[in-house]
């Protein structure tokens, strides 16, 4: 018996006013698998990201994440898919009179109502100790640069254990140290099940483990690491 | 083991968002009190004329039963030094009368006595070296049409006083009343008119504060958040501030209701007549909560237009 997956976008076509940002697109994400998605700017990658959360809904084709029908999922659905699906968004999106602690436990405590506060400050904590951030629990948004508040809002992502993670850029901001660090760190939640697309236009990120998707032109036209020339070797 | 698991869960969940709404409220609150500042003072000064009016209206009610109450009865002034042969045929002469229910002899002494009863006069009476008041036949009526037909019919007998024989002033209770409607609905009219400019204010300063905090708006609903977890905190610091205001107008009717106790001493005049600490404590305790509620429906009116 195989297992339903995670994400699943069926001949997904997406415009904005008259430009096609995406056109038949189809992807399958499997639980605990890892995949980069790949392209120049402008390629796409933050429209799929964005029609997988459920920010977008597509003009045609089905998209499907975590059993949620988003293409025609009603508010409450997007809701419960929001909660199953973490977001490292590209702009961090923090809230910016919490501090690092704070933003995390927020999210935490959005996502499960019923978790008590001591469990989710620990849980949070962990979490920003996850990504090198343990001695900066108490800084607001301001007081951190801009790979410490990628870091936050990646921390954000993983402390509540999501089924899927989607992250637009997430090491865009970050040294090649602290990246090579973030990557494990997704590849672990990989391998503990949770399903990762990453986007990126990095040229960093080959010969990780993973599948990559080179998204060109609002196609996903090759899935082969080896077609991706333009890439760079970051181990 | 189950149900303790689910009570548990029900717990923290409960706990879980308490915090999050009214935590979250007080917080956002506390950061933004200033642009609640114009809501507060706008609401605090609809809160205040509105108890005053309360506080007014119930004195006025007090004034208008008595004055209904004591309306059937006219009170015959008695000259001075009319003879009690003259005042016994007078009383005869009105007991006759089949309009008249009951006459009852009040003397300059017991007159004395029931003015010292009311407010400021006590100080009044003992400033005066005689007794200014005469004694008097109060007469009461079968009817209070027929009040004013046995004044006249007995205003011009010599053993009444005559510069003011009788206590009958026709129409003014009609007039009281009167001008109790019409005051009544002035001060409705500028009550609503209060009530208007201060939900325009509140809500624009609720409306300024969740345009202010769009971004993280539109965080928590990247993040999952229900529609009443992301509205309910503003809903909370609408109340608040409407707390903060029914708490100010509350304060500020006490002080005043404290100086018009002491103003009645010194001017010899109930200024509000009826009304008592215990009745003012009950205005102050309405408006705190008339403000709670007026702050909350200032937020939804604020939010209505910015939800989406």
């Amino acid at each position: 018996m195989t297992s339903r997956p995670a994400i699943e976008l069926d001949r997904v076509a997406f415009s904005y006013g008259k430009t096609a940002a995406l056109r038949d697109v189809s992807l399958v994400l499997q639980p605990g698998e890892l995949a980069y998605l790949v392209g120049p700017s402008g390629a796409g990658k933050t429209t799929l990201l964005k029609l997988a959360h459920g920010q977008l809904r597509p003009a045609s084709g089905s998209v499907v994440v975590c059993g949620v029908r988003v293409h025609r999922a009603r508010r409450r659905a997007i809701r419960t898919l929001r909660r199953r699906v973490s977001v490292v968004f590209e702009d961090y999106r923090l809230v910016s009179r919490l501090t690092a602690l704070e933003n995390v436990v927020y999210a935490l405590r959005i996502a499960d109502l019923s978790l008590p506060p001591g469990a989710a400050r620990r849980c949070a904590a962990a979490a920003l100790a996850s990504v090198g951030l343990g001695g900066r629990l108490g800084a607001y948004p301001r007081e951190l640069s801009g790979g410490q508040r990628q870091r936050v809002a990646l921390a954000r992502a993983l402390a509540s254990r999501p089924r899927a993670l989607l992250a637009d850029e997430p090491v865009a901001n970050l040294d090649r140290g602290v990246a090579t660090r973030v990557l494990g760190l997704l590849e672990h939640v990989a391998d503990e099940g949770t399903a990762v697309l990453i986007a990126t236009v990095h040229s960093g990120l080959a010969r990780r483990p993973g599948r990559i998707l080179h998204l060109r032109e609002g196609t996903i036209d090759d899935q082969s690491p080896d077609a991706l020339p333009w890439l760079s070797i970051v181990s | 083991m189950a149900v303790h698991r689910v009570l548990t869960r029900a717990g923290w969940t409960g706990a879980g968002i308490a915090a999050l709404v009214i935590g979250g409220g007080v917080r956002n609150w506390i950061r933004n009190v200033r642009t609640a500042t114009p809501a507060i003072g706008s609401m605090s000064l609809l809160l205040l004329l509105t108890g005053t009016l309360a506080l007014a209206w119930l004195s006025v009610s007090e004034v208008l039963h008595t004055a209904a109450s004591e309306a059937s009865v006219v009170h015959l002034y008695l000259r001075s030094g009319a003879s009690d042969e003259d005042v016994d045929a007078l009383i005869h002469r009105l007991q006759a009368d089949p309009r008249v229910a009951a006459v009852t002899y009040v003397s300059s002494a017991e007159a004395l006595r029931d003015a010292r009863r009311r407010p400021g006069l006590a100080q009044l009476i003992d400033d005066s070296a005689t007794n200014p008041f005469p004694a008097s036949l109060d007469v009461e009526a079968v009817t209070l049409a027929d009040v004013g037909r046995i004044a006249s019919s007995v205003a011009a007998q010599p053993v009444l006083d005559p510069a003011g024989p009788t206590s009958y002033d026709a129409g003014a209770y009609q007039s009281m009343k009167r001008f109790v409607q019409v005051a009544g609905a002035i001060a409705a009219a500028v009550v609503l008119g209060i009530a208007a400019v201060a939900a325009v204010i509140a809500g624009n300063a609720m409306r300024a504060a969740v345009l202010a905090r769009q971004d993280e708006v539109a965080i928590m609903r990247l993040l999952g958040a229900s529609g009443w977890l992301v509205w309910a905190p503003f809903l909370v610091e609408g109340w608040i501030t409407g707390e903060v205001a029914g708490a100010l107008g509350a304060g500020t009717l006490l002080a005043l209701f404290a100086a018009a106790r002491n103003a009645s001493t010194q001017l010899f005049t109930a200024l509000l007549p009826g009304v008592d600490w215990a009745t003012c404590a009950f205005c102050a305790a309405g408006l705190v909560v008339l403000g709670g509620l007026l702050g909350a429906a200032a937020s939804v009116a604020g939010l209505w237009g910015v939800r989406e």
